[in-house]
This record gives C-alpha cells, sequence and structure tokens, in this order.
C-alpha cells in the first residue's frame, strides 16, 4: 500500500508539470501586474493611496465615523503604531508585487536556458524591472529606509543603504529595453518609462537630473492633456493620451465580477443606496480645506496665500430637507470634478443632496469624493453590476499633467520663470474650457466657475508657491499630496497649520502634530521587523 | 473432578461464550451455545465466569460437580471490557490512562450530541460548546498539544474520523472510551496524538430473547431574561451623546435627538427627529415610517425565545445462536432559542454479527444520519446576527408602523442590522448533512488463542447548503443585490485494518499480543456556485437557474492516505506485575517519500499492590494499582500538499486587465505557496504516573494521574519575511515545541443508607498547564488568532500558554493634573482618559508597550456527580464548571466604548468625571484618545463558572405495574439542564471556547467573546420503556 501514498497537491501546479516557456514567463508578469491595485491588501493597500498620501495630507479626512477603521485615524493623526493594518498590508503588497517580478525574471533566465529565444523574452524581462522599479519607487516615498530586493536576494537585506540607484537602474533598463509602443493598454512603454526615471530624479529633489527626462517626455513623447479634465476619471475614456501610467481596472470580467475593480476604494462612497456605490460606506471625506484652496480671485487666480482665511460655504448641520443655497463666489472649476458638495450635479446622480449622502456630517464633514465615481450612465457597466462599489475606472498613477507640472518645479528651481509659468497655464487653460465644466441639468455652469492664466511670476517665490498650489488643485485626491509636502520640505508648517485651522470642526485632530523627521516617513512595519529577524531597523522616532 | 453446569441470565436465557477461568490460572473454557461448561479443576479451586458487560462470578469448587451460574449485568466496573486498541482488555488491567464513560452515564444527561455527553464527566477531558442547536464542540484530552489540529481521533466501531460527531446518536451508544496517554493511544499513532475516543455503539447478544426499548422526550430549550446584558434606555442614550459633546466643549447635535441644550426624543425615527408625520402617506419604498420606541426595545428578548426540544429513540435487540442483531433508529428535533435557528436529525443503525461456524465470525456496524440544521448568521462574528443585537440601539423598533422591518436606515443609529430581520430571512437557509459510516469485518480464530481480523470501515459524507442573501432595504447599508449561494461537498474515507492477536498463558504468565497493518484513504470536494439578481425572493424560485445576475463559482479538493503497521504485547504476571510495550509505524502522503515514515513507540508499567502477599492483610482494599507510562506519538495534521511550491491563479490576485479593456482580465500564475521537502513528523512524547484504586469492598473508588507531554518539531508555518515573500504563504517546517503538564483526579463513592437507599457520589478535576516553548528560532515571532475588527487580542508566542491575550495593561483612569503629567504619553491623553502602562518606560505609549494579560485556559474544570434510587425514585444531580480561566469580551467594544452608534452599557453612562473618580471607563467624548480601540486589560474578564448541568429524578413503574402492562420496565423523568450558572462574567454565557470549529488554525484564538451562542437551559420530561 504505501506507494499509493504519492499523492500530489490537488488543484494547485507544481515545478514538475509546468514548462518555463514564454508562455510561462508572460503569465508570471501578468502576476507582477496584477499586484498594482494593491490586492490582496484590500482597502488597506490601496493603489491610489488615498490613505497615505491624501487622508494623511491637508486633501482629506478620514470621513465615516470616528470608531470606524481607528489605525486610519492614527495616520490622519501622524500617530500610526508600528503594526498599523494600512501598513503592514500596504509593505506585503509593494514586496508581493516585487517579489513577482523577480519571479518572472527567474523564469526568463530559466527559459533562456531551456533554449527559449532572448529576444522574445527582452520585452517582458524590461516591463517586469519597470514594475520592480514602480513598486521600490512606492516603498521608497512611503518609508524611506527600504530593503531593495532583486531576484537574487534570498536573505534579509538591510535597510539602511540608499536604494536610489537600485531603483534608477531598473527604470533605465526599461527605458532602454522597452519598445517605443505598446499593443496592450497597460503596459508600458520606453516613454512611460522615462517618466517613472523622472519621477525617482524629482523625489531625490535631483531636479538637474529630471529636466532633460521631462524634456524628452513632452516634447517627443506620445502624451497630451486632454479636452476635458474628467475624462481622466471617466472609465469609458480610460488609457487617453493625457494617462502616462494607470492602474487598469476591470468589473464584470468573468471572475467575482468585482475583484480588479478598484477595490482600494471599495469604501469610499457616499452613504446612501441612490448614490454611485450603493451606500459604502462613507470614507474619504474632502478637506474644507482643500475646498476653500479652490477659490478664485477677480482675476481668476487661486489665493496662494489666504485661501483659508475665509470659508466656502457648506451645508454642515443643514438636513438634507432644509433649503440651502450653495456659495456664490468665484470657482476653479476642477473643485467640482474633485469635490462632491451640496446642491451640485453629481456625474448624473443629480445634485448632491448634503447631509443625507454623508454617514456623519460632525465627524467627516460635509463633502464626499467624486474623482473614482462613476457617471449614472455608466450604473452596471463601469460599475460592477450588483456590487457598485467596484468599478473599472483606472487609478491614474501618472498622468501628463503630473509630468508638466514637474518640468515646472525644475524651470522654477532654475529661474526660468516665464517657462514655468508656460506649463502651469497650459494646464489651466484645459481646466478653463468651458465644455469641460460641471453642468447642471439646464446646461448651465453648475457654480460660478472664474479660471484664467497667470500672466506673471514676478518671483522665484511666487512662482513655486503658484507651481506647487497648482498640483494640488490639479491633482488632489489622486495620492499625491502627502508625498509633495514632504518633498518640498514643507510638510510640518503646512500640516500643523491645517490642523490648528481645522481642529474646532474636526475635533479628532486635537492634539495632533506633525514632526519633520519622523512623520516624513511612515514606521517600517513591525512585522515585516520581526520577520526579518532584526535586519530590518525602525525609522527613526517609532 | 469434572465440573459442569449451565450458564444463564437473570431472564434464564443461556447464556453462551461465558468465558471460565479458574482464578488464578489461565485455564479455562468457554460455554457453548446452550450456556453449559465442562473442565476439570480441583476441590477449593475458585472458577471465574466473566463476560462482557456482566458482573463477574466466582464460585468454590466443592463436593458438587455441577454449577450452574446466573449472570447479572454487571453493576461494577471491576471487570470491564473495553476496547481499547483494536482489541478487547479488561479494565483492572489497564495500563494506560482511560477514563470509560458507560451508557446509563450517557443517558442520564439526554445529551443530543456526543461531546455534550462527555462535559464534567470525565477527567482530563475538557469540553466546549459552540451553542446553538447541532453546533460542533471543542474536545480537548489533556490540554492543547500543538498549534495544529488539537482535535482527539474518534473511533466508531473501529472507524476513525475527526470530525462531525454531531451526525451520531447518543443513544445509540453503548460505552466511550477515552484513551487519554501516548502509552494506551500509541497504538493509533500519529492521529492519536491528542488522545482517543472510541464509541462502541449498542450490540445485540446472542441466544438472547427480542428486546425492544423506546425513550423519549420533550422540553423547552430557553435562556433567562436575567442573563441578558442590561442597556441604556433610549433617554440615557441621548443623554450620554449629549455629555459626550458636552465634554468636547462642541453644540450637540444629532440627526433624531436635535441640537437643543438638551436631547429630546423624537416620536419617529423616520423621517429622522420628526414629532409628527402624516401616517397615511406610507409607503414601504419610498416613504418609510418608522416610530421610536421611547421605552426602549429589548432586542436580545426579541431574539432569545423559549425553543421546543423533541427526541425519540427506538431500540431493536436480539441474538440466536449465531447471530445477534441490535437496531436503532432515533429523531432529533432541536429548535434554537435563536430566533429561527433549528436542528432536525434523522439516525438509523444497525449492529449484526454472524457466527459462520466455531471459529469464523462476521459482522456490520452501519450508521445512517441525515440533519438540516440552520445556524444564527455569523455566530462569535463581529458582524453576526447575535454581536449585531449588542449593536442596535434601543430605540429602534423591530417593526415599522406598517409591519415591514425597522432598522438603521434611520439615521443616527449605526449602520447595524436588525438581527430579527436577518434570522426571520435566514430560516430556509438550511445546511443539509447525510453521513454514512460503517464497517464490515471478519474474525477467525485460527488456533487457540490466535485471532485474524479482517475490517473494513467506510465514511461517507455529503452536505449542501443553500444560502439567499435577500434583500435588507431598513439597514443603512442595505445589500444592492439578492444572491443565492450554494455550497456542496463530499467526503470519502475508507479504512482496511488487518490485526493478528494471540492470547497465550503459562502458570502465571499471560501474554497478549496483537500485531496489524492499516491503510487509509481519503479525499474530499468542495463546490459552491452563486448567482445574484433573483426577481422574486420566494422560496420556490431559489434555484441558480432563476438568477439573472452575475454569476460565481468555485471548487476545490483534497487526497492523503496513510498506510500503517503496529504491534503490541501486554505481558501479566500473576496479576501483579503488568507491562505493556507497543509500537507503530505510520507513512503519511503528506510528507516526502524520505520523510514520510515514523515510528511511534510506547512503553507501560503497573504493578497491583493489592495482590501483594504483604498487602494480604489489608482487607479494605480491593484493588490497588500503581502505573507509569511513556510513549510517543506523530501529528501531521497540515494542509495537504506543503511539500512542493504551489503555483497557481488566484482570482483575487493573479489576474490583470493587461489590454485595458474594464471587463475582461488575462490570467496571471505566481506562487502561492512556498513547499518544503523536509517536512517530518511532529512527535509528541508523553510520561505520566498514576494510581488507581478501589476500597472498602469495592465502594470507593479513585484515580490519579500525572502527566508532562512535550511537543517537538511542532509543524508551523515559518516566520516568512514579508519583505522577501510578500504574501506567498511561507513553507511549513519542524519549529516550534510546547510542553503541557496536569494532572487528572477522580474519585466515586457507591453506597447505600438503609436497605433502600442507595447512591453514588462521584468528582474528577482535572488541570493542565500550557507554555509554547520555542516557535521558530526567533523569539520575537508570534502567531495571531483572527481579528476581532482591527484588533488581534490572542498571540501564542515562545513561553506564554498557546492563545494568550496580548494587549495594554490600563491601570485606571488619570485622575488630576498631577497623574497627567506623571502618566506616560500618548495623543490625546488627558484627565479623565486611561493610564496606560508603560512597560517599557520609555515615557510614551505605543505598540511596544502592549504585553501578555490574560490566559484563556482555566486552571482546573472539575464535575460533580450525585445519583440516588429510593425504592421506584431516581434522582440524579451533576455540576460542572471552570475555574481560573479569562475571557476577552470583546462584545464591550460596541457597548463600553465610543465605537459604533447602538446600545451602550451602564458602564458606559457611569464612565469617569471629576465626580465619579472610581469608574472603569474614560471621560465621554467624541473624539477618543488614541489606543482606545485597542486591545487592553479592561476587556479581560474572569471566566470561572460553576454550572448545574443536569438534575434529573425519575419514577420506574413497580414490577407489579409493568407485568400487568406486560412490558419490561417503564420510567418517566423529569430534567432540568443548565438551570443555574453561577459566574462573574458579565457577558451572555462564560462557555466562549473557539471562534471557528473547522480549519487548522482554530486553536489559536480561544475564549474571545464575539458575540457567542448561549448555552441554553432546558426543562424536559421523557420516558424510558423497555417491552
Amino acid at each position: 500500500c504505501e506507494n499509493k501514498l504519492d499523492i500530489n497537491p490537488q488543484g494547485s501546479l507544481t515545478e514538475g508539470v509546468i514548462e518555463i516557456n514564454e508562455t510561462w514567463v508572460g503569465q508570471q508578469l501578468i502576476s507582477a501586474y496584477a499586484m498594482l491595485d494593491g490586492n490582496p491588501g484590500y482597502f488597506w493597500a490601496p493603489a491610489s493611496n488615498w490613505t497615505l498620501g491624501d487622508v494623511a495630507s491637508d486633501d482629506f479626512y478620514k470621513g465615516t465615523t470616528i470608531s470606524d477603521q481607528p489605525p486610519l485615524n492614527e495616520i490622519e493623526r501622524y500617530a500610526p503604531n508600528t503594526t498599523n493594518i494600512y501598513l503592514i498590508r500596504k509593505w506585503q503588497a509593494i514586496y508581493e508585487g516585487i517579489y513577482r517580478c523577480n519571479q518572472t525574471l527567474n523564469s526568463i533566465s530559466m527559459a533562456i536556458e531551456n533554449g527559449v529565444e532572448e529576444s522574445k523574452l527582452k520585452p517582458l524581462g524590461a516591463e517586469a524591472r519597470f514594475l520592480r522599479g514602480h513598486y521600490h519607487l512606492e516603498a521608497k516615498k512611503i518609508w524611506n529606509n527600504i530593503p531593495y530586493i532583486s531576484e537574487t536576494t534570498v536573505e534579509a537585506v538591510p535597510n539602511d543603504v540608499d536604494v536610489w540607484p537600485n531603483i534608477e537602474d531598473d527604470l533605465k533598463y526599461a527605458v532602454d529595453n522597452l519598445p517605443d509602443t505598446q499593443d496592450d493598454a497597460g503596459r508600458p512603454t520606453s516613454w512611460v518609462a522615462k517618466a517613472y526615471l523622472a519621477k525617482a530624479h524629482m523625489f531625490q529633489n535631483d531636479l538637474d537630473a529630471a529636466g532633460p527626462i521631462l524634456d524628452d517626455v513632452i516634447n517627443n513623447g506620445p502624451f497630451s492633456l486632454v479636452t476635458n479634465y474628467h475624462d481622466n476619471f471617466n472609465g469609458e475614456k480610460d488609457n487617453n493620451s493625457e494617462s502616462v501610467f494607470a492602474v487598469q481596472n476591470s468589473v464584470n470580467d468573468g471572475g467575482d465580477g468585482y475583484i480588479n475593480g478598484n477595490r482600494g476604494n471599495r469604501l469610499n462612497h457616499p452613504y446612501a443606496a441612490d448614490a454611485p456605490g450603493g451606500g459604502c460606506c462613507g470614507f474619504f471625506q474632502p478637506s474644507q480645506n482643500l475646498v476653500n484652496a479652490y477659490k478664485t480671485d477677480e482675476n481668476g487666480l487661486p489665493y496662494l496665500d489666504t485661501f483659508n482665511d475665509e470659508d466656502v460655504k457648506s451645508d454642515q448641520g443643514v438636513p438634507s430637507d432644509q433649503a440651502f443655497a450653495p456659495y456664490e463666489g468665484t470657482l476653479d472649476p476642477r473643485l467640482d470634478w474633485t469635490v462632491g458638495r451640496r446642491g451640485i450635479e453629481y456625474l448624473g446622480w443629480g445634485p448632491m443632496p448634503g447631509m443625507r449622502w454623508v454617514r456623519d456630517q460632525a465627524n467627516g464633514g460635509p463633502y464626499v469624493a467624486k474623482k473614482h465615481e462613476v457617471l449614472k450612465s455608466q450604473e452596471g457597466t463601469i460599475s460592477a453590476a450588483g456590487l457598485p462599489q467596484y468599478n473599472a475606472i483606472n487609478t491614474p498613477l501618472i498622468r501628463y499633467s503630473d509630468v508638466l507640472l514637474w518640468r515646472a518645479e525644475v524651470h522654477v528651481e532654475n529661474d526660468q520663470l516665464p517657462q514655468a509659468m508656460e506649463l502651469v497655464n497650459q494646464v489651466r487653460r484645459r481646466a478653463a474650457n468651458p465644455n469641460g465644466f460641471v453642468m447642471n441639468a439646464d446646461g448651465t455652469p453648475a457654480a460660478n466657475y472664474f479660471i484664467k492664466e497667470y500672466t506673471e511670476f514676478p518671483s522665484k517665490e511666487y512662482a513655486e508657491k503658484a507651481v506647487r498650489f497648482e498640483r494640488r488643485l490639479e491633482l488632489a485626491s489622486e495620492g499625491h499630496r502627502f508625498f509633495d509636502l514632504v518633498r518640498w520640505g514643507i510638510a510640518e508648517s503646512v500640516l500643523n497649520a491645517y490642523v490648528s485651522a481645522e481642529q474646532d470642526q474636526r475635533v479628532y485632530l486635537k492634539g495632533a502634530t506633525f514632526v519633520s523627521g519622523t512623520n516624513s516617513y511612515y514606521p517600517i512595519p513591525l512585522e515585516a521587523i520581526n520577520t526579518s529577524r532584526g535586519v530590518l531597523k525602525q525609522n527613526p522616532g517609532y | 473432578i469434572t465440573v459442569s453446569g449451565k450458564i444463564t441470565d437473570v431472564q434464564g436465557s443461556p447464556l453462551p461464550s461465558v468465558s471460565v477461568i479458574i482464578e488464578g490460572t489461565y485455564e479455562g473454557v468457554q460455554s457453548d451455545f446452550d450456556g453449559n461448561y465442562t473442565l476439570n479443576a480441583t476441590k477449593g479451586q475458585t472458577l471465574m465466569f466473566s463476560y462482557i458487560g456482566m458482573e463477574t462470578q466466582r464460585v468454590i469448587v466443592g463436593d458438587n460437580p455441577t454449577i450452574n451460574v446466573t449472570m447479572a449485568d454487571a453493576l461494577s466496573e471491576l471487570e470491564e471490557v473495553v476496547v481499547t486498541g483494536y482489541s478487547k482488555q479488561s479494565t483492572r488491567n489497564i495500563t494506560g490512562s482511560v477514563t470509560i464513560v458507560k451508557n446509563e452515564n450517557l443517558e442520564a444527561v439526554s445529551p443530543v450530541s456526543v461531546e455534550q455527553s462527555l462535559q464534567g464527566q470525565a477527567s482530563g477531558v475538557l469540553v466546549g460548546s459552540e451553542g446553538g442547536p447541532g453546533g460542533s464542540a471543542l474536545v480537548r484530552i489533556r490540554g492543547f498539544g500543538t498549534v495544529n489540529n488539537n482535535d482527539p481521533l474518534y473511533l466508531i466501531d473501529g472507524t476513525p474520523t475527526t470530525s462531525g460527531i454531531n451526525n451520531l446518536n447518543p443513544a445509540d451508544i453503548e460505552s466511550v472510551q477515552i484513551l487519554k496517554d501516548a502509552s494506551s493511544a500509541a497504538i493509533y499513532g500519529f492521529r492519536a496524538a491528542n488522545g482517543v475516543i472510541i464509541i462502541t455503539t449498542k450490540g445485540g447478544k446472542y441466544a438472547s430473547k427480542s428486546k425492544i426499548t423506546f425513550s423519549g422526550n420533550t422540553g423547552v430549550d430557553f435562556v433567562s431574561k436575567s442573563d441578558f446584558p442590561e442597556f441604556l434606555t433610549p433617554q440615557e442614550m441621548a443623554d450620554v451623546i449629549w455629555t459626550r459633546f458636552k465634554n468636547d466643549g462642541t453644540d450637540p447635535s444629532h440627526p433624531q435627538f436635535g441640537n437643543g441644550a438638551q436631547p429630546v426624543l423624537p416620536t419617529y425615527l423616520t423621517p429622522a427627529g420628526a414629532s409628527t408625520a402624516d401616517e397615511s402617506t406610507y409607503n414601504a419604498l419610498t416613504n418609510k415610517i418608522t416610530k421610536a420606541n421611547k421605552e426602549g426595545t429589548d432586542w436580545f428578548d426579541e431574539y432569545f425565545n423559549p425553543a421546543l426540544v423533541q427526541d425519540y429513540n427506538l431500540g431493536m435487540s436480539g441474538g440466536t445462536q449465531t447471530a445477534r442483531f441490535n437496531i436503532g433508529l432515533g429523531v432529533l428535533q432541536q429548535d434554537g432559542v435563536a430566533l429561527e435557528t433549528y436542528f432536525d436529525r434523522y439516525t438509523f443503525r444497525a449492529n449484526s454479527e454472524f457466527k459462520a461456524s466455531d471459529k469464523l465470525r462476521f459482522g456490520e456496524s452501519f450508521n445512517l444520519s441525515y440533519s438540516e440544521r440552520v445556524s444564527a448568521g455569523g455566530n462569535q462574528n463581529t458582524g453576526g446576527d447575535i454581536s449585531f443585537i449588542y449593536r442596535a440601539d434601543p430605540i429602534l423598533p423591530v417593526h415599522d408602523i406598517a409591519g415591514n422591518y425597522a432598522g438603521t436606515q434611520s439615521p443616527g443609529l449605526g449602520n447595524g442590522y436588525n438581527s430579527v430581520a436577518a434570522a426571520k430571512r435566514n430560516k430556509d437557509d438550511v445546511a443539509r448533512t447525510s453521513r454514512a459510516l460503517g464497517n464490515v469485518y471478519a474474525e477467525m480464530d485460527l488456533l487457540k488463542g490466535l485471532t485474524f481480523k479482517s475490517n473494513i470501515g467506510l465514511d461517507y459524507g455529503t452536505y449542501h447548503f443553500s444560502n439567499f442573501r435577500g434583500m435588507n432595504p431598513e439597514v443603512s447599508e442595505p445589500n444592492s443585490v439578492n444572491k443565492l449561494d450554494e455550497t456542496t461537498w463530499y467526503n470519502l474515507s475508507y479504512t482496511w485494518f488487518n490485526t493478528l492477536s494471540y492470547s497465550v498463558s503459562l502458570d502465571d504468565h499471560h501474554i497478549d499480543a496483537l500485531a496489524g497493518t492499516e491503510f487509509f484513504k481519503h479525499q474530499t470536494r468542495t463546490f459552491n456556485a452563486a448567482r445574484t439578481d433573483f426577481f422574486t425572493e420566494a422560496l420556490d424560485y431559489r434555484y441558480l437557474d432563476a438568477g439573472t445576475g452575475t454569476s460565481t463559482n468555485y471548487g476545490y479538493g483534497g487526497k492523503r492516505a496513510y498506510f500503517s503497521a503496529f504491534g503490541k504485547i501486554d505481558y501479566n504476571y500473576a496479576d501483579r506485575y503488568l507491562l505493556s510495550f507497543s509500537i507503530r509505524r505510520d507513512a503519511t502522503s503528506r510528507f516526502a517519500e524520505d520523510n514520510r515514515v515514523g515510528y511511534f513507540p510506547s512503553y507501560s508499567v503497573a504493578w497491583r499492590l493489592s495482590n501483594e502477599e504483604f498487602m494480604k492483610g489489608l482487607s479494605f482494599i480491593t484493588d490497588l494499582k500503581i502505573k507509569a507510562g511513556y510513549g510517543e506519538l506523530g501529528n501531521e495534521s497540515i494542509p495537504e500538499g506543503r511539500v512542493s511550491n504551489l503555483y497557481g491563479n488566484d482570482i483575487n490576485t493573479s489576474n490583470y486587465d493587461i489590454v485595458g479593456s474594464n471587463s475582461s482580465a488575462t490570467a496571471g500564475y505566481n506562487l502561492l505557496s512556498i513547499g518544503n521537502q523536509n517536512l517530518k513528523w511532529e512527535t509528541t512524547t508523553t510520561k505520566n504516573i498514576g494510581i488507581d484504586g478501589i476500597l472498602f469492598d469495592s465502594k470507593l473508588n479513585f484515580s490519579f494521574e500525572y502527566y508532562k507531554s512535550e511537543t517537538v518539531d511542532m509543524l508551523l508555518r515559518s516566520a516568512g519575511d514579508i519583505t522577501l515573500i510578500g504574501h506567498v504563504t511561507a513553507p511549513y517546517d519542524n519549529l516550534g515545541s510546547m510542553e503541557n503538564k496536569g494532572f487528572d483526579f477522580s474519585i466515586g463513592y457507591n453506597g447505600t443508607i438503609g436497605n433502600e437507599l442507595k447512591f453514588n457520589a462521584s468528582t474528577n478535576v482535572s488541570a493542565y498547564k500550557n507554555k509554547v516553548l520555542t516557535l521558530t528560532d526567533n523569539s520575537d515571532y508570534f502567531l495571531n488568532g483572527n481579528a476581532a475588527r482591527e484588533t488581534y487580542p490572542s498571540r501564542t508566542q515562545a513561553g506564554h500558554p498557546l492563545a494568550s491575550f496580548h494587549g495594554f495593561i490600563i491601570d485606571g483612569i488619570i485622575q488630576n493634573e498631577a497623574e497627567l503629567d506623571a502618566a506616560a504619553d500618548y495623543l490625546g491623553k488627558d484627565v479623565g482618559t486611561f493610564k496606560y502602562r508603560d512597560v517599557v518606560e520609555d515615557g510614551v505609549i505605543n505598540d511596544d508597550d502592549r504585553t501578555y494579560i490574560g490566559n484563556p485556559h482555566p486552571d482546573f474544570t472539575y464535575g460533580i456527580n450525585l445519583n440516588m434510587e429510593y425504592k421506584q425514585f431516581d434522582f440524579a444531580v451533576m455540576f460542572q464548571g471552570s475555574q481560573g480561566n479569562d475571557i476577552y469580551n470583546f462584545t464591550r467594544f460596541f457597548t463600553d466604548y465610543n465605537s459604533f452608534p447602538g446600545a451602550k452599557s451602564y458602564r458606559y453612562k457611569n464612565s469617569w468625571t471629576s465626580s465619579n473618580p472610581g469608574a472603569t471607563l474614560p471621560k465621554l467624548t467624541n473624539n477618543p484618545a488614541q489606543h482606545y480601540s485597542s486591545a487592553s486589560t479592561d476587556y479581560i474578564e474572569d471566566g470561572s463558572y460553576l454550572r448545574l448541568k443536569n438534575i434529573q429524578f425519575g419514577y420506574n413503574f413497580p414490577k407489579a405495574v409493568t407485568s400487568k402492562l406486560n412490558i419490561g420496565s417503564l420510567r418517566l423523568f423529569v430534567q432540568a439542564k443548565n438551570l443555574i450558572t453561577w459566574t462573574n462574567y458579565s457577558g451572555l454565557d462564560p462557555e466562549i471556547n473557539l471562534q471557528r470549529y473547522g480549519g487548522d488554525d482554530v486553536n489559536l484564538d480561544i475564549g474571545i467573546d464575539r458575540g457567542a451562542y448561549p448555552v441554553a437551559k432546558s426543562i424536559l420530561f421523557g420516558v424510558n420503556l423497555t417491552l
């Protein structure tokens, strides 16, 4: 009977039955892409970084009720524990992505040994290295002191070594070996890799290195701004000319219907059954500070210094069945594509009804987010049939406006103020397209939109402020803000000012303090330190 | 002289196969089919007549060569013969640790499951229940030996199984033997590392009259209202909400209670906070109108209700000279105390044996069962029905003004479910289990004393569960679509064992030897399919084809096998010195070929002092035995296929829409699990010593045993470096060790008072101490239990008991500025907030300050039994208890903290204020300080309890009546179960065990109350009838 004990695992592939060939390499590579959305980290590891990038910034509140997901309150209050689930899951998802890239690269070596032509595998290898660069870059901006894991790493690696050179190596390899065009919209081209390489330089504050690459992307690359701002957030217009690199979300794809459908944002819908998302769960609410930033002055320009002196009028405390007249002052039209506010048409779902859509206004304020929501007409097609929390709107990682505004930063650094202004204006010009405004049902603009281009950057200081302000307005809720503030070295002043202004309304912010250095980066998850057997060291201050 | 005679039972029927032995020798014969025997003996020698289940008779040979004997059913356990390891053994000669529970002990508690009947009956056996009709049970023999599966091996008439014992009807059971130590269990090899529970079902007797028995009982299960947690009234709730705002210095406002200086209870909850509403405009979908229940709804009372239980059993048995049979039929209909829960079980059993010749016997035992179960939604789950009744705000009524369900759709009242509605919708979600379990065997006497047995056992089970998730428009987060989800599985296992047993006596030497082989094969397959969008939710429409929306499905399966060879020798010298040795060689499919085989030996010795010359003078000693044992046992209970790297496509995480189509995903493949070719057996080594005694003319018996076991090479998922492997399942490895030590003690007394009052009193006490010695070579490594929302209160780490509670220590509340300055820092620290202990003394409270804060394991558990008989009356009472275990009462997260809106406790209302410095909870606020949601000592409660488990009063009709009625016997009884529980635990019921009862790592989470189904009280009436 003993020879009957040789039983193969049921329903799983083992090494003996896998043929290592081009097909297998391609399938492994797909799984490396599959980690871009952060699954299986669920909403704790969102690709959009709404947690670590937006809630932790001055743009967004956690929202919902005080007690829902307390670990996110800790992040919002700059007091995360080392066991915070949002950090563990993010770390694990990123390094799972890296592991899959490395598995792909190892399979390529084996396939070559097996006689597969190297040229067939090279583009796949370049994609794997691109993704590995992306994942490490994500980790780098979140934790700073991270280990670099390559396809030959088998033991824990210390995190006190500068990994920027490794990240750059991966991205440079991708620049050199990726094709200029790809058949599949989800795969990076050499142009995408260049944009990433520039991003790596921006995060090292090596603007001189970033400049020429950005110029190359802008002057020779395939990207352009789309006509209407909202097309960037419309699932039917995914992968348009402005999308440099994005997570490809899909629904109704034969799987469980929702699993690849932007799981990271599944909690971030208005709290009402008649809203997109079907009523779950009221997270991710824009701050009053962010809304105020969209006010424009008599020249159609933002109030760079005084924007928060007076609030855009809100319906805080006003029940939905009581009358409310929205703010009548002039506003940047991008506000109402970014923020859902009372009385303004919400993507075909009717005017946002205020308190009724908000889970706990006393806690999370009167606003809801908007960019990741489907149009009413897309219900069941771009959102998952029967599971509206999930939808196929891509999660933008780099947009072309992102690239333009980086280049503007470089220009400011080099005192090329008119060139910087032109790039900012290019972004504003598109925003100012009146066909791209949020409209009432009768076709009139939903609010008093008034936006103009800058006519002058009078000083380097002004230019820097304007460029940074434009980034906030253009890219709000796309997960960049916190990391930008840290990159610019202004996180402490901006965030502490924000906390002191907001804490009267958002009482849970009382006592929160951002300490530069410590809070500029998140704590390394304790689980990562423990399982590395102490090879990884905790970030300073935690 | 040649002695001969006839052996009969009390009814006068001849008894074949009675063994007749000349005491002090091993010479003897068996009675023939007519109960006759003949043998040669010397005058003055004692003949010993013994037969399974009957009291042994001793007769001194005198002048009369004819000795006729009438054998009575055994009353004393002194001579009992039980199955202990592929063979039968006299209980008095057992050298290992075996507890026997006989069917009268089982019947006395009218159990509906086998495990329940063991609770409090057997020392060294810890039994806890899942709660709810048809629920599973936790049975742990001498503690927890591993982080892996700790379930004992069950052998039902020789067929092994480890699960689903609740398909078995306790009324079919003749006896239960619990093999507790390695030396007695070792013959069953690796599957016996957690102990063995041998269940022998009732068989017939050769040459016996047909007998028909009927037993039935019916009664009511209930939960006392006094056990329900007490919650604030709606007015008190509104007041504490206002206090929160006032403490924060912000203006109070609430969708229901207005925004004035004082909260105002509304007349209507929908429309929110309204004092008037035009009820004539009601529309269930577009204009729901819900009235506030200002008196407060008692959601526990709405959800828990008395329930009817009926249990009927019919037995038929009999035998001829060459055939015997026993047939049992059982029907159990048990409604649950939780709304719409129930368990119905139908069982059929047939045991028979045939003598083909003098030397050849064939037999079979067969159990068929079918059960239907509706269980409480999400028992022990923070999203379950019971958890949601803690979260239901009392101002919410169950129904709106039109009789439709009311719920948290009315704003400001949280996001809980209406548990009454959920239970009503769940009432047709039936889990149906069918099971066939049985064996056939042939037994042949080859030579004198040499017997060959071949046995094939089969265990086949199927399961089908149809779960319909209906629309629930009354809640704040309603389902957007209805969904039917159907799951089915089968599992099939097959066991074939062959044994050769030999028994020989030579003067004072007696040897029993056994050798055998066993092959076991198991396969299982699960299939699930679901669809959404059903036009109607009517029951007749709940078939997958009727759904028009998304279809999903999954399926998986497994196969495993083992092959074993084993041998055992029992040596008895002059009934004084007993030695036993066994060895088993197990080979399993779960390990790679090179590491597949494990050898597991055991040794035990016993010395019967009472038979020594120097003890003869001590006439009060009937039997006294000291014993010691040593044994090794294996464990391989990890998931299958862990030897190899496993690759696959996980639909959740491997696919990607690379073409950017929005609605297609390309399949990817990735490594899911890392294998380890070197996996080998986990081994538990147990040592024990003990003493068994029977004193004072068999009136007093006691048993004491001390044991120590150590598990090494414990199979663990290694501490995979998440930076190196991400989410890939880390390889299992032989990495840990664990220790258990403890004792079992039992003592019983049989006595009479006067001539008529007979009584039996017994008690048993069991204690174990569990400690994890190592978990990998990384002492920082730990295993988490399951999450309780965002916290992990259970942690398993070297140096601590399995599944210890872990969190912050709270040293009261910061009372004043001076204490505030002295207290370690954390965000939101203030006068009136918790004073967390700064364990690492760095002035800051962070994760490093969490430590071990509680132990779910009891100091000891115990049972007390008292049985009395007076004339026609009988009386039984049983207490059962647990002492010194902690419970982590997670329900307080909802009721004691500003977590989700919902019912709040009086502790919460009495939160800290400067004039209430003795409060246990911090100052009321909308802005709780950091760590408030973390695991802490505030959740730890003493879980000790003493329960009046059973009390029964019976009346036997006298012979005069029964003979007139032409029946054998008739007894009526009234019984109460779980009537009184003494405990300081504040939750619904102190019997909190596992969160889940299936899977590999269930033991990492013990004693956390996430809203557990309570153990019901019951009162029932019954009848036992023999024709």
